[in-house]
């Protein structure tokens, strides 16, 4: 098959051209193999590395229709695994060219024009390719009344197209290249049960994720190569993408109400040092997961929603506008737990108006500390339904069919140690790299809303 | 035997048919900005490497504006705590880190005109029938500007000339070619090295005068400050002389330089003409157009005191104590002081102004301090300082005794060169040279090289693995 797709966004253009095929295989209903070749091509890439070769193989496995499987207990068992190579072209239409300005920039000097370079070529951009391989259980009991599902998965992805900063020497501050190598590699489970059946029923669905995400590799660049977001967290070899990369917080010290640091080693200081800043937590959650129980009994229906997650952190960005240095920002109520004479065992340290106070440089108020970092788990109700259903009112054409009246709660409450205003960060960030890179910062971010709905549906 | 009856033969026909396939789409996957020119179709003619070279310019106006200077002075202990600017406050406490914008921004844009002037060497060949006299220009005038832009750098985030004995210690990357990879810092021997190297083809192959742009004279202006900071007195005095002998220039008779344009009046057409090179400074818009060429905002922002009750710089109190020694110096009009807050008059009512950077008066006076470091004729160096002295004393009323030792000259002529310099950053230059030549240097209560005594270079520096930062934390 071939596809041709462009996008017209003028100024920018770019286009895709793909060749695909697919076949598939089913041996007595009970094997099944799948093969997928494609062939993508992006104007995104010059000449040499245009093409990328995509293929794929998968076969599963129905165990519980071969003859010699006999058990009462298990009602379905599939079996399935998959390898398969993906490429992507997210960057935009026009890196891989060197630019200089139009002629008509309007810039003189002396009254003379001028003419100069825009951004540097990398005629080696290429297509981002990860490999996944993954494999899965599906498993039905006592006639599917039970049925579960349980995934790993192990993707690699290699030459990860990031914005890198390079260095002013070169005569540009920034470029697209390939990069990196990220690992990423998971399970997951989920389980729906139908816990009683009859007049009175009781649904439940879990699902459950834990997914291992770490930068393998990324060439001879240094964390602060890659920035975006909030420009807190940073790409460190050995751990997530995202990290916080922040200066460790120890302790305040009693005596002088001074914050104690620690630098790389380990030792405490009352020195704030940008070079030894290092990971101190990242956004990524140990699991997350999510349960929707379902009850109905007659007319009435109700289902509750839950979702929670563990083992994420949140920086909490503007703490330090909030809770230190003190500048024209309102201070939070929670700096009331601070130093204020020898002795004190306090969360923050003595108020004061002078960077330099806390070890920072003088002119760098922006204290960037683990002490912002916090514990972002959480379980929340995200949504609760209760519905009445009347089948049938009245006769003829003019009868209502169905007549279904509900009242819901969004966010009704969520129970965690996080001292912000939403563990569950949704930031505004308009591009990828800024979203990838600050996935758990706030900076005054707006939680999400707490919504009463009452709906009244008719059909006629 | 008919043809693809074998599988051999249709699996060549099937990747035949497919590459042709390809081949013929590939064209629409070709897809160009419209709005910017690709860089292998940027220059083709020598106007294009003529506009190129003018963005050379174009970059150095944007650092030397006042930008570059302001730095330079908060580095030094004319000039008191800024008012409210972190950036520069980070700067005078001489505690810059990696994220200070104002110092990164500053190194970054001396690089760009470096880049700019290294295309202009490289793209000759692009360039059908350009002739040798035009080739030779351009490459002169790239050199010079890529010479002055590492010098610059080298001054700011490197330690001194003859910091070490044989000049090995970290000055900044030399970037010779607009293509290589980042590079780590060169020593400041080799950095100094091709600053010399290239200022001395800009004097060899350029006219002496060129208008605002690089002359031999501008070259041989800047070679007589490289070489007086390398001790070198012998080369600083020749050159210097080379540009006072030359008659193209003459000091100003009054004290202001700072020629500023006027409605629809450039101030580029009012050069002053002691200036051996300088920046255009630009002119006032009229009826509605645009302005085109605002290359003093720095100074105007940074210092003028008759428009902004809260100028972020002002005097220390060292200037008004300099001023103080002699009442009738009529530079002490620079300064308006209330006692606590001692304000900078020197650009006052001007918006828009040509700003020397290379001048007669800084020559003179270099050559009266290498003549008393060389053993020299000291009654030349005696007239420099004269000369200046007459201008802002009145005639004979502060002349310097015609009997005065080296030792006497040389304080009179660093006491001048720190008065007239006041605001153009040049005291950065004699302070470290003090140091470097082991006389008792403080800044502040801090020794003149302490830790943070050099601008730190920006976090994008240290992309590039292996990058070496400057030491920091040591001056408070």
């Amino acid at each position: 098959m071939y596809l041709r797709q462009t996008t017209v966004n003028n100024p920018s253009q770019h286009s895709f051209l793909s060749y695909f095929g697919r076949a598939n295989y089913a041996l007595k209903d009970r094997y099944f193999f799948q093969a997928t070749a494609r062939v993508d091509g992006s104007s995104r890439f010059g000449r040499n590395y245009r093409y990328g070769f995509f293929p794929s193989l998968s076969a599963g496995w129905v165990v519980s229709d071969e003859p010699w499987f006999d058990s009462g207990q298990i009602s379905f068992l599939k079996a399935r695994t998959s390898w398969g190579r993906t490429g992507n072209a997210a960057l935009p239409d026009y890196a891989r060219f060197g630019t200089y300005s139009a002629p008509d920039n309007g810039i003189l000097y002396n009254g003379q024009p001028i003419l100069f370079p825009l951004q540097p070529a990398n005629p080696n951009l290429r297509w981002e390719t990860s490999r996944t391989v993954d494999a899965s259980l599906e498993i039905g009991l006592w006639n599917d009344r039970v049925t579960t599902e349980i995934a790993y998965y192990n993707k690699r992805s290699k030459d990860v197209i990031m914005n890198v900063s390079t260095p002013p020497s070169t005569g540009f501050t920034n470029r697209w290249d390939n990069v990196a190598t990220i690992l990423n590699r998971g399970v997951e489970f989920s389980v729906k049960s139908r816990n009683l059946i009859g007049e009175f029923q009781w649904t439940t669905e879990l699902n459950f994720a834990r997914n291992y995400n770490e930068l393998e590799d990324i060439g001879n660049y240094t964390p602060d190569a890659v920035s975006g977001g909030t420009n807190d967290s940073r790409v460190i070899p050995g751990s997530p993408v995202g990290s916080f990369y922040l200066m460790e917080f120890s302790h305040v010290d009693s005596e002088t109400g001074l914050p104690v640091y620690l630098d790389r080693e380990g030792n405490e200081t009352f020195d704030y040092d940008n070079n030894e800043r290092q990971y101190v937590g990242d956004g990524l959650p140990d699991f997350i997961g999510g349960m929707t129980n379902t009850f109905r009994y007659k007319r009435w229906d109700l289902r509750a929603l839950a979702t929670f997650s563990y083992g994420a952190k949140i920086f909490d960005s503007s703490s330090k506008r909030q809770l230190g240095v003190v500048t024209s920002w309102n201070m939070r109520t929670e700096i009331l737990d601070r130093w204020r004479q020898p002795g004190d065992e306090a969360t923050f340290p003595r108020l004061t108006l002078d960077e330099t106070t806390y070890g920072l440089p003088s002119g760098f108020p922006w204290w960037n500390t683990s002490l912002f970092v916090f514990d972002a788990s959480y379980f929340r109700l995200r949504n609760l339904t209760l519905g009445y259903t009347i089948p049938v009112i009245g006769e003829g054409p003019h009868a209502v069919r169905n007549l279904r009246i509900n009242a819901s709660v969004t966010n009704l409450f969520t129970i965690t140690n996080f001292p912000g205003l939403d563990p569950e960060v949704v930031r505004d960030f308009e591009n990828a790299q800024d979203r990838n890179m600050s996935p758990n910062v706030t900076y005054l971010t707006p939680p999400q809303e707490r919504a009463f709905t009452l709906g009244v549906n008719l059909q006629f | 035997m008919k043809p693809f009856n074998t599988p051999s033969l249709r699996i060549a026909a099937l990747a035949l048919g497919l590459t042709a396939t390809i081949t013929g789409c590939d064209k629409q996957l070709e897809f160009e900005p419209g709005d910017v020119i690709l860089a292998e179709d940027a220059i083709n003619t020598a106007d294009d490497l003529q506009r190129m070279l003018n963005s050379n310019y174009d970059v150095l106006a944007n650092v030397l504006n006042g930008r570059q200077q302001s730095i330079a002075e908060l580095l030094t202990d004319n000039m008191a705590r800024p008012y409210s600017s972190l950036d520069y406050t980070a700067v005078w406490n001489r505690e810059t880190n990696f994220f200070t914008p104002t110092t990164g921004g500053l190194y970054t844009d001396f690089y760009y005109a470096i880049y700019r002037a290294n295309v202009v060497v490289e793209s000759f060949d692009l360039v059908e029938g350009l002739d040798d006299a035009t080739r030779l220009r351009l490459e002169a005038e790239s050199r010079f500007v890529r010479a002055v832009c590492h010098w610059y750098l080298v001054k700011m985030w490197g330690y001194p000339y003859g910091y070490t004995a044989d000049n090995s210690h970290l000055g900044v990357p030399l970037r010779l070619d607009a293509v290589e990879p980042p590079t780590p810092r060169a020593t400041v021997g080799e950095v100094y090295a091709q600053v010399i190297e290239d200022f001395e083809f800009a004097k060899a192959n350029l006219p002496d005068e060129n208008g605002p742009y690089a002359s031999s004279m501008a070259a041989s202006g800047f070679l007589a400050h490289v070489h007086f900071l390398r001790r070198d007195w012998t080369g600083s005095q020749m050159e210097a002389e080379r540009v006072i002998n030359s008659g193209l220039f003459q000091l100003d008779d009054d004290l202001d330089r700072y020629e500023a344009g006027s409605d629809s009046v450039l101030a580029g057409d009012l050069i002053n003409p002691e200036t051996v090179f300088g920046i255009m400074g630009g002119y006032f818009p009229v009826d509605g157009d645009s302005l085109l060429n605002d290359r003093s905002y720095a100074f105007r922002d940074n210092f003028r005191q008759d428009n902004n009750v809260n100028p972020q710089l002002t005097f220390s109190e060292d200037i008004v104590d300099l001023f103080a020694l002699n009442a009738a110096d009529d530079r002490g009009d620079w300064v308006n002081s209330d006692g606590v807050t001692h304000k900078v008059t020197r650009f006052d009512g001007k918006q828009f102004f040509n700003v020397p950077i290379v001048h007669l008066t800084g020559l003179h006076l270099l050559r009266a301090m290498s003549v008393a470091q060389n053993g020299g004729d000291l009654l030349t160096a005696i007239a420099d300082i004269n000369a200046i002295r007459d201008r802002a004393f009145g005639a004979d009323l502060n002349d310097l005794d015609p009997a005065s030792d080296a030792a006497t000259v040389m304080a009179a002529a660093r006491e001048e060169y720190r008065k007239e310099t006041l605001c153009e950053g040049w005291e950065l230059d004699q302070m470290k040279l003090r140091g470097v030549m082991g006389e008792d240097e403080t800044v502040r209560d801090a020794p003149w090289d302490c830790p943070g005594s050099l601008l730190q270079f920006p976090n994008s520096s240290t992309t590039a693995a292996g990058f070496i930062l400057n030491e920091e934390g040591g001056c408070l």
